[in-house]
């Protein structure tokens, strides 16, 4: 079979360019750590590849969500906390009153410090979050939820705020209540001043227990007032229990997620570093072979001869 | 005295050869160049009483190694491997655009929804608001640029058609020109072919078959015709025809080739311009069609849930985002016009398509572009269908027909842009107390936001992320296909390639081994004519 050659040195030539084109791709892989140098190097792994980085993406964003969400239940249980301890001390002080033996002026210093207790109270339950918002007003954020209607001092609240409860989104279909309405926790107003027995919100009830204890008249029915608001109260702790539970269990859920997920990736992207070095290698002497190769066959021609 | 002619013709013989290998020799790298070869024939024998006695050698001709078969399988593999590394060249392009995971639209549609969500963490936070407004104006930016460098690509095949057109209609002009040459050659010597002529002509042929796919015939006497398309000549005998670019009427944006007046764009195979072409028709415009489709999606479905919203002002949220229209492009010699707008209800009905209103003279009718489907609209418009409505804004002349192009998707990605700047206007609230009375912890609207990224839009059945994630997986699987037709093409023209090499290459060796045997040759004539000297010398010797 006769070669040209004009021919013979071309093929050598693309055979060169060739090898070395695999040896640089290799090295690309190399450096990059991934498998893929773009997405026509496996169109399938690809698109595995891109679903599974936005879920972990996706997945990350739950964690946040589930952060904030744990937080603002952490605040709103100390809140609660603060709140139960503050009532029990305010109903300690009222058993001391009621017992026939106080006076009229042990009264009246149980009175004021129960006012004390009352405006811390009432200072807690108008509690701001970080971002300036109230926690116990629902929706309406911006407005602290009970205040004292004018003029004061009244013995008659107003709640601001609204029922609705906010939601964070923790996982594709799951979502946690970050809040609790005020009137959950501290009873709804009517407006009026407290009636001992059937005084719902606990400021109404402890201005009027207050009042009467003032007046030399406390009246036994205003603990089961605050007794009722104890109760109220321990629900809601119990609730906020419950949800942050289940924040940590989806937490929990989403790291092994995020775990598997990142496993799959890992699978389809990564490189194979052992593999990698051997075809390297491979190719390497390959290249190394057809430049020693082509460098001995110039030499050859007849001329040299002549 | 008939020594010293023998010889003198066997001198003149191998004076021939050596200039012929020494042209051989010269020419080694020449591009297309077939070795050439001295053909020898006896000169008349004389007749004498001892028989007949040989005159010498005649060098009848110079012929050129060449096989017509090989030539007309090299050019049609020529052609096949410039298309495929064409389309190849610019799918590829297109793939590393579209697969930057690090960058580029998904990962600003990411931290999107991402800040979508934490809006809804923080719905009064200004700063957080401020930063989802900046990233939403980020998102439009993202398709922008994308559709800009689609738009680049497609300038860029507009001018390399327009640029081989031109070089090919100078190829051609030229080998009518060498047509013209071989054939005054030919007939001024009686036969004699012009090898280096012939050569010259084949290499122009084979750089047009790289060009564009040609077929060609030689005629009888021995001028060349170049045929293109389905048929129609670019050189025929010795006068050339030239190709021309001109936009279509259909789509602005596309240019049509022409010869003769004739559009014969969609019968050009083979060679760089019909790989342009494919890449054109079954990349490019599949898929800015795809990523309108999402822009146009994605702003009609946010515009729907922002609407429903209310912002820190209790006012009920305005559109977020803006696509424009979609382009109404009519048809020449159509009357009437005809305007589109997007459906804000039903985003989730456009197709990455374009359509075609047609006006037969009393109704309208529908078709779908992508899969010539016919979409019903009881010939009459307004129209609601597929994600738009169309109307009639002045009417075509009755009994006449018109026809309209509508561009729902082309164009939306490159239109999109944000509108919203005031952070208290991102409507994220689901209620209001009216307005003046936003209910500002209210995050009912923002839930929905975030929740957008997973909600099956697109005809029930695709998010955002798996539409886009088509257009790659497109892209992608034709760069694929695209660089394995390449290698393979490549492995058939080589192929192909050395065959011609084999035949008609030149082999310095043999040219060597050859050199030697015509200078013997010619040393041994050269003693022959001395040998005759030396006999005429003695008998001159002898009569003196």
């Amino acid at each position: 079979m006769r070669i040209s050659s004009s021919w013979a040195q071309q093929a050598n030539a693309y055979s060169l360019i060739n090898q070395s084109a695999k040896v640089n791709k290799i090295q690309l892989q190399m450096s990059t750590g991934l498998r893929l140098t773009a997405a026509s190097d496996d169109p399938v792994a690809a698109a595995r590849i891109a679903v599974l980085n936005l879920n972990i993406k996706q997945t990350e964003q739950y964690q946040k969500n589930i952060s904030v969400a744990q937080q603002r239940l952490g605040q709103e249980a100390n809140v609660v906390t603060s709140a139960v301890d503050l009532v029990n001390q305010i109903k300690d002080l009222g058993i001391r009153g009621l017992n026939d033996l106080t006076g009229p002026g042990a009264r009246t210093q149980i009175a004021g410090e129960m006012k004390a207790l009352k405006d811390q109270l009432l200072g807690i339950a108008n509690t701001q979050d970080q971002n300036g918002e109230y926690i116990f007003s629902g929706y309406k954020t911006k407005q602290p939820p009970f205040s004292e209607i004018p003029p004061t001092p009244s013995g008659a609240y107003v709640y601001n705020g609204d029922s609705s409860q906010r939601n964070l989104q923790i996982s594709s279909g799951r979502t946690i209540l970050d809040g609790d309405p005020g009137t959950n926790v501290f009873g709804t107003p009517t407006g009026l001043v407290g009636v001992p027995g059937s005084a719902a919100n606990i400021f109404e009830a402890i201005d009027k227990f207050t009042a009467d204890m003032a007046a030399n008249t406390p009246n036994t029915k205003s603990l089961s007032d605050l007794q009722t608001s104890l109760d109220k109260m321990s629900t809601i702790q119990a609730s906020i229990g419950a949800r942050q539970n289940a924040l940590d269990d989806q937490k929990n859920i989403n790291d092994n997620s995020l775990l598997a997920l990142k496993g799959s990736l890992g699978k389809d992207q990564d490189l194979d570093y052992a593999e990698a070095m051997t075809q390297f290698n491979l190719q390497s002497t390959v290249l190394q072979a057809a430049q020693q190769s082509y460098s001995k066959v110039q030499g050859l021609s007849l001329f040299k001869y002549l | 005295m008939g020594i010293l002619a023998t010889s003198t013709s066997g001198l003149m013989a191998a004076q021939r050869a050596l200039e012929t290998i020494s042209h051989n020799i010269a020419n080694a790298s020449t591009d297309g160049y077939s070795r050439q070869r001295v053909e020898y024939g006896t000169k008349p024998a004389e007749l004498t009483g001892g028989g007949y006695i040989g005159q010498g050698v005649n060098v009848t001709s110079v012929t050129r190694s060449y096989d017509q078969f090989i030539t007309d399988r090299l050019n049609g593999s020529t052609s096949s491997f410039s298309e495929a590394d064409g389309f190849s060249t610019m799918v590829t392009q297109v793939d590393d655009l579209v697969s930057n995971s690090t960058s580029g639209l998904p990962v600003a549609l990411k931290s999107f929804f991402n800040l979508a969500n934490e809006v809804a963490n923080n719905p009064t936070s200004i700063p957080i608001r401020q930063s989802m407004l900046s990233q939403a104006d980020a998102v439009s930016k993202a398709f922008n640029d994308m559709s800009t460098q689609f738009n680049g690509f497609r300038t860029q095949i507009n001018g390399q058609m327009q640029t081989m057109v031109t070089d090919v209609n100078v190829m051609a002009k030229t080998i009518a020109e060498l047509n013209v040459k071989i054939l005054t050659d030919t007939r001024a010597n009686g036969g004699q072919q012009p090898n280096d002529l012939l050569d010259q002509r084949d290499a122009l042929l084979n750089k047009i078959a790289e060009k564009v796919g040609v077929s060609s015939i030689t005629q009888s006497d021995g001028t060349v015709s170049v045929f293109v398309g389905n048929g129609l000549p670019l050189v025929l005998g010795l006068n050339s025809y030239a190709m021309s670019t001109a936009p279509s009427s259909s789509d602005g944006s596309h240019l049509d080739i022409l010869i003769n007046g004739q559009n014969i764009t969609p019968s050009i195979t083979g060679g760089t311009l019909s790989g342009a072409l494919r890449f054109r028709d079954t990349v490019l415009d599949p898929a800015q069609q795809q990523l309108g489709l999402v822009a146009a999606g994605f702003a009609g479905a946010f515009n729907q849930l922002h609407t429903a919203g209310y912002d820190l002002n209790g006012d009920a949220g305005t559109a977020m985002f803006d696509v424009g229209a979609p382009a109404v492009v009519p048809a020449s010699g159509s009357t009437g016009a005809i305007t589109a707008a997007y459906d804000p209800a039903n985003p989730g009905s456009l197709q990455a398509s374009d359509y075609r209103l047609d006006y037969n003279g009393a109704a309208y009718s529908l078709t779908r572009l992508s899969d010539n489907a016919v979409i019903p609209i009881a010939g009459a418009l307004p129209a609601t269908v597929e994600g738009m409505t169309i109307s009639v804004t002045t009417a075509p002349t009755a009994g006449q027909s018109s026809s309209f192009l509508i561009r729902p998707a082309f164009d939306a990605a490159f239109n999109i842009k944000s509108l919203i700047t005031d952070p208290k206007l991102f409507a994220a609230a689901g209620t209001t107390g009216g307005s003046g009375s936003p209910i500002p912890g209210d995050n009912a609207a923002a839930l929905k936001f975030a929740a957008l990224e997973n909600t099956l839009l697109f005809g029930g059945r695709n998010t955002l992320n798996t539409m886009y994630g088509k257009l790659v997986s497109n892209v992608a699987t034709l760069a694929q296909s695209g660089q394995n037709s390449r290698s393979a093409q490549e492995t058939l023209l080589n192929s192909v390639k050395q065959s011609r090499e084999n035949l008609a290459g030149v082999n310095l060796d043999e040219e060597a081994a050859n050199l030697i045997k015509f200078q013997n040759a010619y040393q041994a004539s050269a003693k022959a004519v001395s040998v005759a000297s030396s006999l005429f010398d003695t008998l001159i010797g002898a009569i003196r």
